[in-house]
């Protein structure tokens, strides 16, 4: 008010005088700047051209003030000049930068809470479906790890550690229940937690929404992560909150940008296998080495009809099969974007096209969206914004399911000898990846309206609307000669709508003090929400199609065990509403104390559940606003330090696991009944989930901000998170859904960021450095019992629980390398009797040279469970990413690195290529099965003879396989350290020369190159320590990443 | 000042209207399943509910081997002709040995005998009904109608932990919903006297009968519960420890003998002119308690919950070429409770070659089980209580606390019916008369093994063919053995060491 009153009066005072024509350029270190907007005392008087010329009519002595989105403000007088030469420098004060939390901008220097912005200039590098794999190793703290290539699928989000410990599924197919970070996109809330965590995990298209925003639309991002930045958020925001804002016009002069990038997209290094010949002959030596006799060798050898027949041309071959899943393809996108207009109206329209083919046959991502804002802002008091975004997103998962391909993985693995693919050919896999006609569809409509009426003088109402309809459809068709010759139609069907609304009620003031500046400053806030959502989706599977080429009508279905419809049981219904409030209150900038505190109350664990709380406080010391630091001017530019607190809840369960489950039962006497699900107990108990953070931070810019940083030291603990508790059977159910489980995440933070040359030289060179530490530790389990241990039933890969240690602790039989010679086996004093496997006691279960040495731990010379120990954790430690940045003139460079320290994989790909070896007969319960194929074992340290002291033990003893389990995948042989630097991508770019371009029209062109996902230093023996489950577990059926070159351009008329 | 009152007005209305229908806006009914907050609001809410809890029971009564046919295969004097060795092994009661036979796990499925599981579901929700039926409002269901439920529950659990008694002896015994404990066993006699004072206590509010003829017998009635607290009674009055409080238990039954004889609903219906099939149809008015099946409905229970798979043949059952019963009765046994000379009505309606040993022997009182050219092997509803039982068990206390004249008149009640003579003996005779005429009424009705055990003659050769040692006895042998599974997330719990 104040300074609006000043302006006022002094253009009142420069009427009468004289004026004179003024032109020149703006422009930074890459070429002109195109509108710039140009003030005279705060009065707009025009802006520059596409070239950043510009041409205004001022006063003699005036002061023209430049000022664009990014750049330091420029004040240049006009005092005996008619051209100006405006050179640009980018505006890189962290503190001034405006941060939006909890749905109010403000400014960094005023917020407690932990927050990283990212800048969409930054995003741009490398074509991706889904905006947060280029993320990836920019915000500390923020844990993304691409395990998975699979075009449109996202990999796994962790904010600040681990925030679950519950596992689904099983073997291969076990991960961690997904809490990832609340999406609020242009200030509405997307949960990506349900329905589409991954995409695997239920049926349906499986497509983000996060992947339907294409990345050029990207404004910026900002990642929050204490809890007193996302308590606003309520109890979706418990895993952390990303907000992402897309782009708005701001330019007087319509600017017309055209983006695209070609890219191509390889496979990484396939397993290496044997082919042929050298298949065969490894097969008869393996044979004739490990049977019990020559002779017997001999006649079992005649009876193995793949490995004797080797005239035989169904036998022999040489067949590469991975050739036939894995390829490399090429790829586009396009994105057109036109925006225009100035404050009191501005409008932005976006096209983008995105086509990504798999690397793996029938799998890809494509998604075309238009998606248009629009402000109006007639008066000061009053905004209209309003946004619509249409987009069609297309997936093809294959036959696999978007983070598991075990088709290809099972068929990838079969013997070179069998013939190529073909109609009669045994290995069907191949036909059933390439031939299943996988399509999926997404297609969202998005719009939303917001007003904003300032009654008053710093009181102001926002309401905000928004209605988001998603179909998704997935058609898998299955042809006849892979599907026991009937093809089968699968159709899904789903339906999401949802309906969101804010109103916020703003009001701010300032009281004076005695030197009539703005010393106590106050701002409030307070605003209801309301959210609804359904879901629900539908499905037909016709088992029985006429044949290969109709598909509909749906004729031939005489059985209805062989079709079936109906609607799925992920239907889903939510609906919530929630009051937050907030303080804030600053002296001068200086002392900065922020308190919010919001109720939540949800329809999931019914109205009777009451509202939920999450209050948070925070205080921030900006001891640059001191006076006593003025005298450092020269070097100090600022430093804050911040603490907060904050608890956020979120409410656990459906209403089932409340009220229960009533479903019909059998006729009784005639007369329907109604019976209790016994799956799950009632809990009428059921309490949300308590997320309760203490964060300290430290931020810091020297140097004319060539050197600026942030440390964040935290303490996450998570209360009352929500398990299945078996019950004992006279309860009648089965299970109980409690909250007992606690799990306390203690971590650091640190960011870098500094710039070798001065801002004004023409080289610059800037490097961020940031990591994360973090410990997770097991504070309480249901029950009360100290430990427990989660069994795979299928792999055997069990997980500890235990009190006080990291929270998923790999148990599993400890290997001590292998048993050179027979002497080498302890033998049990008491029966003579040599160390032997738990799972027989014939002769063939004792252990003998060429085994495993593993531990046996209670010392009864038995190998059986008891002998499991708690070897590793399959979380990481340490994350982080290291971003280097280049820039000459018009060329510039960034190089961008992403690394994991202390993690431990256990290598399932590997111990399945060595067990490989253990059915040379390819016999599995008396049936032939068709043989796998073999890698070459040169590389691994085998024992392979008496005294050999080996890493790996002996993998031909087929007869003695089963019993001793040599390459059991539960074996510290197996366990890795997955610690590994990835350079993510080096992107090169140039702006051609203005003058060059603008003969064609264009005013900026800039070309450039990228290379993703080059090289990685690991010490890890797989494929890739990062294509694996959030278990840690790499299974070899992993989508792998791919590595991809991509040609981009840039135009802006 | 006009900006500031819009500005409330608007605040106002924004605040009203989302507050305004906050619960009804929060409160989603799920179109998939009930969920337990829409649940609990009508009548037919709670009749549903309530008719779910007969259909648990009988989900188990169903379970392959029609446990409460069990009773009559074990210690009985049975004799296979092809039914396998199961019979022999039941007879001897040796289940060690009839654990590894093949119908251990198939056709009788003995070892769902093992299994309490389904017991505890009618119990779980019986305690939930109890608890629940008090948040239906008032509207929906009158206040009689609450207590009928409340009492239809208490029923159900009662009768539930009662036949688990007989089965396993000692028990967790629990009534309160939605429950999680991991509890132990609680001593045999104490569950029984929890179980006396929870039906006495809600047996009242049971109507004598239903005036829908459908419900007869199938629901639970007041004569219902008379019979399960009589026979609680006489069960705690064979194992209580204290000889002083047997008197407590005969005085029971006793009284609760009198109450049933109060009421005109239960008559005890005629035998002749096989009008004995009406009675084992179901729904009569001699019916206290029985398990609905009807195959019409598709309501059908496994073809061995009924003793006539083992004891008939063509034509009640199976094609012409099925001339042999898979197992007859002992003719020794059979002359020792139908003496040749005396007239019994049941003697001719029921037998056919009584007495031949072989498998031309057929027992004709589940007769019209059978359809005959249909494979439709079992109709009948499975009778649990019925008044001839309740009679006998009057009769039995009474002699057993010296009132002989009592004690015959309503044992003659029994043989009147069947057109037997009239007992005229006292004392211990009367005793053994009474036992017999159990025997004898209720074969293959589920009550021989567990009338054996409660008076303890099956340590007795005069009794038993073969007789359990009283140590064996002591130890448990005529309990089952209880699945190990009991012991999954119960670190209380322990097993019948008899059998293991």
């Amino acid at each position: 008010m104040a300074f609006l009153c000043l302006f006022l009066g002094i253009s009142q005072n420069l009427k009468a005088q004289q004026k004179k024509t003024v032109t020149g350029t703006v422009s930074d270190n890459a070429g002109g700047i195109p509108s710039v907007n140009i003030f005279l005392n705060k009065t707009a008087i025009g802006t520059t051209n596409t070239d950043g010329s510009f041409t205004v009519s001022v006063p003699d002595n005036a002061v023209l003030e430049f000022s664009y989105i990014g750049y330091k403000t420029v004040r240049m007088s006009v005092a005996g000049k008619t051209r100006l030469v405006v050179k640009f420098e980018q505006d890189d004060n962290q503190l001034k930068e405006v941060t939006v939390q909890g749905y109010v901008s403000k400014s960094k220097e005023v917020s407690v809470g932990s927050s990283v912005r990212i800048s969409g200039k930054d995003l741009q590098a490398v074509p991706v479906a889904s905006i947060t794999d280029m993320l990836q190793g920019k915000v500390a703290g923020l844990n993304i790890q691409q395990n998975t290539g699979s075009p449109g699928m996202r990999g796994s989000i962790a904010m600040r550690g681990l925030s679950n410990i519950n596992v689904s599924g099983s073997g291969d197919g076990a991960f961690l229940q997904s809490t990832s970070p609340l999406f609020v996109v242009d200030g509405v809330p997307i949960d990506d937690n349900s329905n589409f965590q991954y995409g695997f995990q239920g049926a349906g298209p499986g497509i983000s929404p996060i992947s339907l925003i294409p990345q050029q639309d990207v404004e910026s991002i900002e990642v929050l992560k204490d809890a007193s930045a996302t308590s606003l958020y309520g109890s979706r925001g418990a895993y952390g909150v990303i907000l992402i804002t897309t782009k708005r016009g701001n330019s007087k002069v319509p600017v017309i940008r055209y983006n695209t990038q070609f890219f191509f997209s390889a496979p990484p290094k396939l397993r290496q296998v044997i082919g042929g010949k050298g298949e065969r002959d490894l097969r008869i030596a393996q044979i004739m080495q490990s049977d019990t006799s020559y002779y017997r060798s001999l006649a079992l050898l005649g009876a193995t009809p793949y490995i004797a027949d080797s005239l035989n041309a169904y036998y022999n071959n040489s067949t590469d099969w991975q050739s036939y899943f894995f390829r490399s393809t090429f790829n586009q996108s396009h994105n057109l974007s036109v925006d225009g207009g100035d404050q009191s109206f501005n409008y932005k329209v976006n096209f983008g096209y995105f086509d990504q083919n798999g690397i793996q046959e029938n799998t890809g991502f494509s998604r075309s969206n238009l998606r248009m804002n629009m402000q109006y802002m007639p008066s000061a008091k009053f905004k209209l914004y309003a946004t619509i975004n249409g987009t069609l997103g297309k997936n093809q998962k294959g036959s696999g399911n978007g983070l598991l391909n075990t088709g290809v993985a099972t068929g990838g693995q079969a013997s070179t000898l069998l013939p190529s693919p073909s109609l009669f050919s045994a290995v069907n896999s191949v036909l059933s990846a390439v031939t299943t006609d996988n399509d999926n569809k997404t297609t969202e409509l998005n719009t939303t309206t917001e007003m904003k009426y300032e009654f008053l003088k710093g009181l102001s109402l926002t309401s905000n609307f928004n209605y988001t309809f998603n179909t998704g459809v997935e058609e898998n068709f299955l042809p006849s000669t892979i599907n026991g010759n009937t093809a089968s139609l699968y159709t899904f069907n789903s339906v999401k709508n949802t309906i969101y609304n804010r109103n916020l009620l703003a009001y701010f003031f300032s009281l004076k003090n005695g030197a009539g500046e703005d010393a106590h400053n106050f701002s409030t806030y307070a605003f209801t929400e309301l959210d609804a959502r359904n879901f629900k989706a539908d499905v037909i599977q016709n088992n029985k199609v006429v044949n290969d080429y109709l598909r509909g009508p749906i004729v031939g279905v005489d059985d209805y065990l062989r079709s079936l419809g109906g609607t799925l049981n992920n239907f889903d219904q939510f609906r919530s509403v929630a009051f937050a409030g907030n303080f804030s209150y600053n002296y001068k900038l200086r002392y900065v104390l922020d308190a919010s505190y919001r109720a939540d109350r949800s329809s999931s664990n019914g109205p009777e559940a009451g509202y939920i709380k999450s209050p948070s406080i925070g205080i921030r010391w900006n001891m640059h606003e001191e006076t006593f630091t003025e005298k450092w001017k020269g070097w100090f530019d600022y430093a804050s330090f911040k603490l907060s607190y904050g608890t956020v809840l979120q409410p656990q369960g459906n209403i089932y696991d409340v009220y229960g489950k009533y479903v019909n039962g059998a006729i009784y006497n005639g007369s329907p009944t109604i019976l209790l699900d016994l799956k799950t107990l009632p809990n009428a108990n059921l309490q949300p989930t308590k997320n309760t953070t203490y964060n300290a931070a430290f931020e810091f810019g020297i140097l004319k901000n060539r050197l600026f940083g942030t440390f964040d030291a935290y303490y996450k603990q998570i209360d009352n998170q929500l398990r299945e508790k078996p019950l004992a059977n006279i309860s009648s159910f089965e299970n109980i859904k409690t909250n007992e489980v606690s799990v306390v995440n203690i971590g650091y933070e640190a960011s870098l960021t500094g710039r070798v040359f001065a801002p004004s030289k023409p080289f610059q060179w800037t490097i961020s450095v940031n990591g994360a530490i973090n410990h997770d530790y097991l504070a309480h389990l249901p029950n009360g019992v100290r430990e427990f241990i989660y069994v795979d039933p299928n792999t055997g890969q069990s997980i500890l629980y235990r009190l006080g240690q990291n929270s998923l602790t790999n148990y599993i039989y400890n290997t001590k390398g292998v048993y050179a010679t027979n002497a080498d086996v302890p033998v049990d004093p008491a029966t003579g009797l040599r160390y032997r496997s738990g799972k027989g006691t014939s002769t063939l279960a004792y252990f003998k040279a060429g085994d495993p040495r593993f531990t046996d731990l209670n010392g009864d010379y038995i190998l059986d469970e008891r002998d499991l120990v708690a070897a590793g954790n399959s979380q990481s430690r340490i994350n982080g990413g290291i971003t280097m940045d280049f820039r000459y003139k018009r060329f510039s460079m960034q190089i961008q690195g992403n690394y994991v320290i202390g993690r431990d994989v256990l290598n399932n790909s590997l111990a399945a290529q060595l067990a490989a070896f253990d059915n040379p007969l390819a016999f599995k319960n008396q049936y032939r099965i068709d043989p796998s194929g073999v890698v070459p074992l040169s590389a691994y340290d085998i024992w392979t003879r008496t005294g050999q002291v080996a890493a790996y033990p002996n993998p031909y003893d087929y007869l003695r396989a089963n019993l001793v389990g040599p390459y059991r995948t539960n074996q510290t042989l197996f366990q890795e350290d997955g610690s590994y630097f990835k350079l993510g991508y080096i992107s090169v770019g140039y702006t051609l020369n203005q003058k060059f371009t603008s003969r064609f029209g264009m005013n900026r062109v800039v070309i450039g190159g990228t290379a993703s996902n080059v090289f990685m230093l690991t010490n890890y023996s797989g494929t890739s320590p990062e294509s694996v489950s959030d278990l840690g577990r790499d299974s070899g059926s992993i989508y792998p990443n791919p590595r991809t070159y991509t040609l981009s351009l840039n135009v802006e008329f | 000042m006009i900006m500031k009152k819009y500005t409330y007005i608007l605040m106002f209305i924004v605040l009203t209207f989302s507050t305004m229908s906050c619960k009804k806006f929060l409160n989603i009914v799920p179109v998939d399943n009930l969920s337990g907050n829409n649940f609990w609001q009508t009548k037919t809410d709670v009749e549903g509910f309530t008719n779910g809890l007969y259909a648990r029971f009988r989900a188990k009564v169903g379970q392959g081997s029609g446990f409460s046919q069990v009773a009559d295969l074990r210690s009985a004097p049975l004799i296979s002709v092809s039914a396998g060795n199961y019979v022999g092994l039941m007879s001897t009661n040796n289940l060690r040995s009839l654990s590894i036979d093949g119908q251990w796990t198939s056709n009788y499925n003995f070892i769902t005998n093992t299994r309490w599981k389904e017991f505890f579901d009618v119990i779980a929700a019986a305690n939930i009904l109890y608890t629940k039926i008090d948040e239906v409002p008032a509207a929906a269901i009158s206040d009689t109608e609450r207590k009928r439920y409340k009492a239809e529950a208490v029923f159900m659990r009662n009768l539930s932990y009662f036949m688990m008694v007989r089965l396993y002896g000692d028990v967790p015994y629990y009534t309160t919903g939605f429950s999680e404990e991991k509890l132990p066993r609680t001593p045999m006699v104490t569950v029984l006297n929890n179980c006396i004072a929870d039906m006495e206590a809600a047996k009242g509010d049971l109507p004598w009968t239903y005036t829908d003829p459908a419900l007869t017998g199938v629901r639970a009635m007041r004569g219902s519960a008379i019979a399960l607290l009589m026979h609680m009674n006489m069960w705690a009055a064979g194992f209580d420890a204290a000889e002083a409080n047997k008197i407590k238990y005969y005085d029971a039954v006793i009284n609760l003998g009198k109450e049933i004889e109060t009421t005109a609903d239960y008559q005890l219906l005629p035998y002749e002119n096989e009008q004995y099939k009406a009675i084992f149809k179901g729904r009569t008015k001699e019916s206290l308690f029985e398990v609905f099946q009807n195959a019409n409905n598709g309501e059908k229970l496994s073809s061995f919950s009924n003793l006539g798979y083992l004891l008939s043949h063509y034509p009640l059952k199976g094609t012409v070429t099925n001339v042999n019963s898979l197992a007859y009765y002992d003719r020794e046994w059979l002359n020792k409770i139908y003496s040749d000379g005396i007239p019994d009505g049941r003697k001719e309606a029921w037998f056919e070659n009584r007495t031949v040993n072989n498998g031309t022997f057929q027992f004709k009182k589940f007769a019209n089980v059978y359809a005959e050219g249909l494979n439709i092997l079992n109709d009948d509803n499975i009778i649990i209580f019925r008044l001839s039982d309740a009679y006998l068990f009057a009769a039995e206390a009474n002699a057993n606390r010296d009132s002989d004249a009592e004690a015959k008149r309503y044992l003659n009640k029994v043989r009147a019916r069947a057109n037997a003579t009239t007992i005229t003996s006292t004392g211990e005779t009367l005793k053994d008369d009474i036992y017999y005429e159990r025997v004898r009424e209720l074969m293959g009705e589920g009550h021989y093994f567990y009338d054996l055990v409660r008076s303890k003659k099956i340590t007795d050769s005069k009794y038993c063919k073969n007789p359990i040692a009283v140590t064996d006895f002591n130890a448990g042998a005529w309990t089952w053995p209880i699945d190990p599974i009991a012991l999954v997330n119960n670190p209380n719990m322990t097993l019948n060491n008899y059998w293991r």
